[in-house]
């Protein structure tokens, strides 16, 4: 796997990503902020189009790069353990990128804001057909916005009945942090049952 | 997706150039994949490219790919790539990642839930 053999060296260390997906303005970079212990950064991130590892030499002529605005955070769960977040870039030019951002992914929180779910539909519908990350719902609770039951926002999403819907604030670093927690739990028990989730 | 031409000169000649034309690195280097410099040895630095010798400096301490791309400016495929290679050569660990999948690894899950608990208080 992804680990060079390099004798003596004791210093293992594990690195692990959410994907932080949902549509404009939902609270994606508000998220990373709030719990990332850099700076709430927008990095610019240049990413050369086409996933590099399905590529033969000889795609290489036709190959651009192009600098895409991502949210990156960081979490250091322990010396040893690092966890990343990966905000989604809202433009659609930037599909190329989500393959990258998804691959190996502990899974993806998806936010949503109730006044406007469909702007979340794209990325719902990514995660559901692309991928087999697990995701969850976060509905993101804004002022003055009357807050809907989770359930009726999981079947006007047309969510199958085990993906987690869950009500926060973006700017808490605390709730924001609890949404990733009931993320990793989620995944923990997609592992454990996959014949409950099919 | 047609790709959108990005704005600016075109960086895909020096890339391949960097990269000698290779674009499949050997490992497998995710966005958040942590690298670490190796003790270089003797023959170490002056052994290196220009750019290779950046991205060694830019992981003395642990990086993601992500970070170092961004401190050197390059793009994301092209440090995949040199990273490979400065692991081939046992200038640099190439670290785990844990992920979804039933080859995940629980324990690691757990501590990183407790580390996310710690936070959320
Ligand atoms: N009142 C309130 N405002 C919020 C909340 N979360 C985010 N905002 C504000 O809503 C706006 C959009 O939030 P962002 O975090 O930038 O949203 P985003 O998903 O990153 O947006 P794009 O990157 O443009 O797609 C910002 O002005 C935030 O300050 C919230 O929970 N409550
Ligand atoms: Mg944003």
């Amino acid at each position: 796997m992804a680990s060079t053999p390099s004798p003596g060296s004791g210093s293992k260390k594990v690195s692990a990503k959410i994907v932080v997906a949902g549509g404009f303005g939902v609270g994606k970079t508000t998220l990373v902020g709030a719990v990332s212990e850099i700076p709430p950064v927008n990095t610019e991130a240049i990413m050369t189009q086409a996933g590099a590892d399905h590529d033969d030499l000889s795609d290489v002529p036709d190959k651009t790069t192009t600098t895409v605005a991502m949210d990156f955070g960081r979490i250091t769960i322990a010396r040893d353990l690092i966890l990343y977040l990966f905000g989604t870039p809202g433009q659609s030019r930037f599909w190329f990128m989500w393959e990258d951002l998804t691959r190996g992914a502990l899974g993806a929180v998806i936010i949503v804001d109730t006044r406007r779910l469909e702007d979340s539909f794209q990325a719902i519908d990514y995660f559901e057909k692309y991928t087999d990350l697990p995701f969850l719902i976060a509905v993101n609770r804004f002022e003055g916005v009357p807050m809907h039951p989770v359930e009726d926002i999981g079947s006007a999403l047309a969510l199958d009945d085990d993906v987690p819907v869950t009500v926060f604030d973006a700017r808490d670093r605390r709730q924001s942090a609890g949404v990733l927690a009931q993320l990793v739990e989620y995944t923990m028990r997609f592992e454990a049952g996959p014949a409950l989730t099919a | 997706m047609i790709p959108t031409p990005p704005p600016g000169a075109s960086t895909r000649v020096r890339s391949y150039a960097l990269t000698l034309g290779r674009t499949r690195p050997s490992v497998p280097l995710l966005l958040e994949t942590l690298v670490t410099a190796l003790d270089p040895g003797p023959a170490g630095l002056a052994a290196m490219t220009p750019e290779q010798r950046r991205i060694y400096l830019a992981c003395a301490e642990s990086r993601s790919v992500t970070e170092i791309a961004a401190e050197v400016e390059l793009p994301v495929g092209v440090v995949r790539v040199l990273v490979s290679d400065l692991a081939q050569q046992n200038l640099v660990e190439v670290h785990r990642t844990v992920g979804s999948g039933p080859q995940a690894d629980t324990e690691l899950l757990e501590r990183i839930l407790h580390g996310l608990h710690a936070i959320a208080g």
